[in-house]
């Protein structure tokens, strides 16, 4: 396998730009597409989102100054590219992204690509409630097991700040599950 | 046998450091009852969130992507010309009235953000008429201008097509052949 410096290289260089990209495709694919199903919920519109992170990816590759790893800025594209699909569709419904996503949500018990059970989705319903940092926060550190310095490199957040973030993250969805399991 | 115990105390509390050399963090036992309870909570929650995907998706992903980059790198081209040719003026015409609406009905000058004069673009360009361009500029006959050629270049097209969704830049197409 080889190392992520030999790769941007390859990605870099127009003649081995297309193969090394089919290496990258390869080797993230899934990590980047669980991270956006994460925040866009459904199957589908995760799969068109991924396909446009690639996209980016492969076109703005010459511009990666190297100065973060090459996985978080693709990550950060993934969820740049997530937020703005979100934002977009609140958009164009007139509606707000919270809303919106509370309506992805409740979708969520009839979409053929969620087997969850009923706790399972009412922490969707718990995470889709939290403000859109503590969101992101929470699943790359609950379900990504994302360590917190590669979450900052990420988010461009302070370790203490997503620490926070976190904690407080976790109290509201315990407050959240509670009240629907009480 | 006493003797040689007290003595081995003595010579073991003279050489062996009383401290252990351990060190925590700073705010280390502020923390551990937060942290702590972050434990419990967590191992009360449900450790996937219950999605799924269609059978060999992952298999099928790759080359539906490098389809795609193929498709948008190679620019399948869609003639933007039409709506690019009163685009232009448009725009700079209504970013002059702004302006200089702004200018002579204030008495303090206030700075407009390239992000209002934007959002303004955004929602308001659709309500201005090509005869309401046409009647300013009464001099220029705009089928004479090729705007396309001599303003969009490569790199701002490009820049146009990121921005703008492929699926809405076609209906604007297809309303702009329509009227």
């Amino acid at each position: 396998m080889i190392d992520e410096i030999t790769l941007v290289k390859q990605l870099q260089n127009v003649q081995t730009k297309e193969k090394a990209f089919g290496v990258l495709i390869s080797r993230y694919k899934e990590r980047l597409y669980w991270h956006i199903r994460k925040i866009v919920i459904s199957h589908d519109d995760a799969d068109d989102v991924l396909q446009n992170t690639f996209i980016k990816v492969f076109r703005g590759i010459d511009n990666f100054k190297k100065e973060s790893k090459l996985y978080s800025w693709m990550y950060r594209i993934a969820t740049n590219e997530s937020i703005t699909f979100i934002n977009k569709r609140a958009k164009e419904k007139n509606t707000d992204i919270s809303e919106i996503k509370q309506e992805l949500i409740s979708c969520l018990q009839s979409d053929e690509w969620f087997t969850g059970d009923e706790i399972q989705l009412i922490l969707q319903e718990a995470i889709a409630r939290l403000p859109k940092k503590q969101q992101l926060v929470f699943n790359m550190k609950y379900f990504d097991n994302m360590k917190y310095n590669e979450i900052s490199d990420i988010l461009k957040t302070s370790v203490g700040g997503l620490k926070s973030s976190y904690f407080h993250a976790v109290k509201k969805i315990e407050h959240y599950i509670k009240t629907k399991t009480d | 046998m006493k003797e040689n115990s007290n003595n081995t105390n003595k010579l073991t509390n003279s050489i062996l450091p009383v401290e252990t050399g351990f060190v925590v963090a700073k705010d280390y036992f502020d923390s551990i009852e937060d942290s702590l309870s972050l434990n419990l909570i967590e191992e009360s929650l449900p450790n996937n969130e219950g999605f799924t995907v269609p059978e060999n998706y992952f298999n099928t992903i790759d080359d539906r992507i490098i389809l795609k980059g193929r498709k948008t790198s190679k620019g399948k081209l869609i003639n933007l010309k039409k709506p690019f040719k009163f685009l232009i003026p448009v725009a700079a015409s209504i970013t002059v009235f702004l302006f200089a609406g702004i200018y002579f009905s204030s008495t303090e000058m206030t700075e407009i953000s390239r992000e209002e004069a934007t959002l303004w673009l955004d929602t308001n360009s659709n309500s201005i008429s090509e005869d309401e361009i046409i009647a300013i500029y009464e001099d220029i006959n705009f089928n004479d201008v090729d705007l396309f050629e001599d303003v969009i270049n490569e790199k701002n097209l490009e820049m146009y097509i990121n921005i703008n969704d492929a699926y809405l830049l076609l209906q604007d197409i297809s309303i702009n052949e329509t009227n």
